[in-house]
């Protein structure tokens, strides 16, 4: 593996590693960016993270399979790979292993029922009159609307987190929101002291995460 | 090929057939070959609405039962020469349809049309499959109250599970009202696009011309003066592709005074 797509603050980077010959690197990019269709637009923008010995003779060859598929790339940097995430990997593959998680790119409409015994990530909205039920932790990126229930086996341990939050009912674990007063903000709702709060993402403190 | 684009909502009474009726004719004028299909067997009433329903001599159930052929069983409107009509019959039941019924009808003319609309009934039971199934693009018309937001949202839903991918479904606002508008008690276009993720392609004001034109049984937008007409040309040319922004919609109504306000709520959304 040469190359692999990186998720920083700055948004997304494509990362190349040091390489012998250029077209398995070409082959893999390819098939990267095959792979993330469904995430990505024309237009998108994307970064290049290039290894400090790189032969920059190669750089249009890289460009060409990115503006082929309407990625527009915003910054070429050089140097080490910021991220090593080959320890991080393992724990979260594990992680995987244990809670199966499942990435939906989909609105959960009205009068529509989503089931599933793990994690769920959302690329959408779910919409007044919908119906999920999740058994781990539930993230979506959209408005949660409808009747949800989080930690169905996992329990009150279960997160939600959304970047609106209006929903008609939810449940974590065996707990019930009472204040379902509408938030136009990312938050994450979790159950501390046997209550559902409702907090705003941005004033967030990650402790809870040690369970 | 033509395209056929089935016009839906869920809830009843938020102007599906009118706008039916009023596309059509515009769609005619600008000089596509036009059909339209009235899938509400039982309840029909898109004759009514284009003033045709002194001239039926078959209805859908004919062609259905092989009695006469499909293009032998279409009304032309007298006044716009590109519009032909498949009347619905008024005694039998959406249960003695299919939807396979319906395909075959549409298959049988689709050669000789551009567009060919069906308007469908209220409700999600027989008659929404059998009017939905055929269509490959739908129009989802909605008003801006909840229950008509919710009954759409879930439509969409039954459409994207029947295998229409939601980029071929468009919603048209019907029946918004200036002065809720104003006092900021009414939902606007963004509020929509939000709650049903869905790109909307016309907005139409709650007008008492629509009322009238309706009772003559004379679409409104035979009459060229009138602005509900420039709103229909907008959608129409949106629906042949061109770029047309929404908000030239409200602009259109913007000199009559009190629209001014409402364009503002809109420029700002």
């Amino acid at each position: 593996m040469f190359t692999e797509i990186v998720a920083t603050k700055t948004g997304l980077f494509l990362s190349v590693k040091k390489y012998e010959d250029i077209e398995p690197v070409i082959l893999e990019i390819k098939e990267r960016i095959n792979n993330l269709k469904k995430l990505l637009e024309e237009g998108d923008k994307i970064g290049l993270l290039l290894h400090e010995d790189f032969n920059k003779n190669d750089l249009l060859r890289i460009l060409k399979p990115l503006e082929e598929n309407g990625l527009k790339v915003f910054s070429i940097q050089f140097g080490k790979p910021v991220v090593q995430l080959e320890d991080d990997k393992k724990e979260l593959l594990s992680f995987l292993q244990k809670e199966p998680t499942i990435f939906l790119t989909k609105n959960i409409r009205s009068g529509q029922k989503f089931e599933f015994n793990g994690n769920v990530v959302i690329f959408g909205n779910v919409s007044f009159g919908a119906e999920l039920i999740v058994g781990g932790h539930l993230i979506v990126f959209g408005t949660i609307r409808g009747n949800v229930t989080a930690g169905k086996i996992i329990g009150d341990r279960a997160l939600v987190a959304c970047v609106e939050f209006n929903p008609t009912n939810l449940k974590i674990g065996q707990y019930v929101l009472r204040d379902k007063q509408p938030k136009n903000y990312p938050c994450i709702v979790h159950v501390r002291n046997g209550r559902i709060v409702v907090e705003d993402y941005s004033q967030f403190k990650d402790d809870i995460f040690e369970v | 090929m033509a395209r056929r684009i089935v016009v839906t909502s869920g809830k009843g009474g938020v102007g599906k057939t009118t706008i039916t009726a009023n596309l059509g004719v515009e769609l005619a004028k600008s000089g596509e070959r036009v059909c339209l299909i009235d899938a509400d067997i039982g309840l029909k009433n898109l004759d009514v609405l284009l003033g045709l329903e002194d001239r039926i001599n078959y209805t859908i159930m004919d062609v259905i039962n092989d009695m006469v052929e499909p293009m032998d069983a279409l009304i032309r409107h007298p006044g716009v020469k590109n519009l032909f009509f498949l009347p619905a019959s008024q005694i039998a039941t959406k249960d003695m349809v299919s939807h396979k019924d319906i395909e075959r009808i549409i298959e049988r003319i689709e050669e000789h049309f551009d567009f060919i609309l069906i308007d469908c009934p209220a409700g999600i039971e027989k008659g929404f499959k059998n009017a939905t199934l055929p269509a490959k693009e739908a129009l989802i018309v909605t008003n801006p109250e909840l229950p008509a937001i919710t009954d759409a949202d879930r439509v969409i839903g039954l459409l994207e599970s029947q295998g229409m991918p939601d980029t071929n479904i468009k919603v048209i606002i019907n029946r918004i009202k200036f002065h809720l508008m104003k006092n900021g008690n009414m939902l606007t276009k963004k509020d929509i696009e939000n709650a049903l993720s869905i790109d909307v392609i016309g907005i139409l004001p709650d007008s008492d011309e629509m009322i009238i034109a309706a009772n003559k049984g004379v679409p409104i937008v035979l009459n060229d003066s009138s602005k509900i007409t420039k709103v229909f040309n907008n959608i129409v040319r949106r629906i042949q592709g061109e770029l047309v922004p929404v908000e030239a919609d409200i602009d259109i109504f913007e000199k009559s005074g009190f629209m001014g306000f409402l364009k503002t709520l809109f420029s700002k959304s």
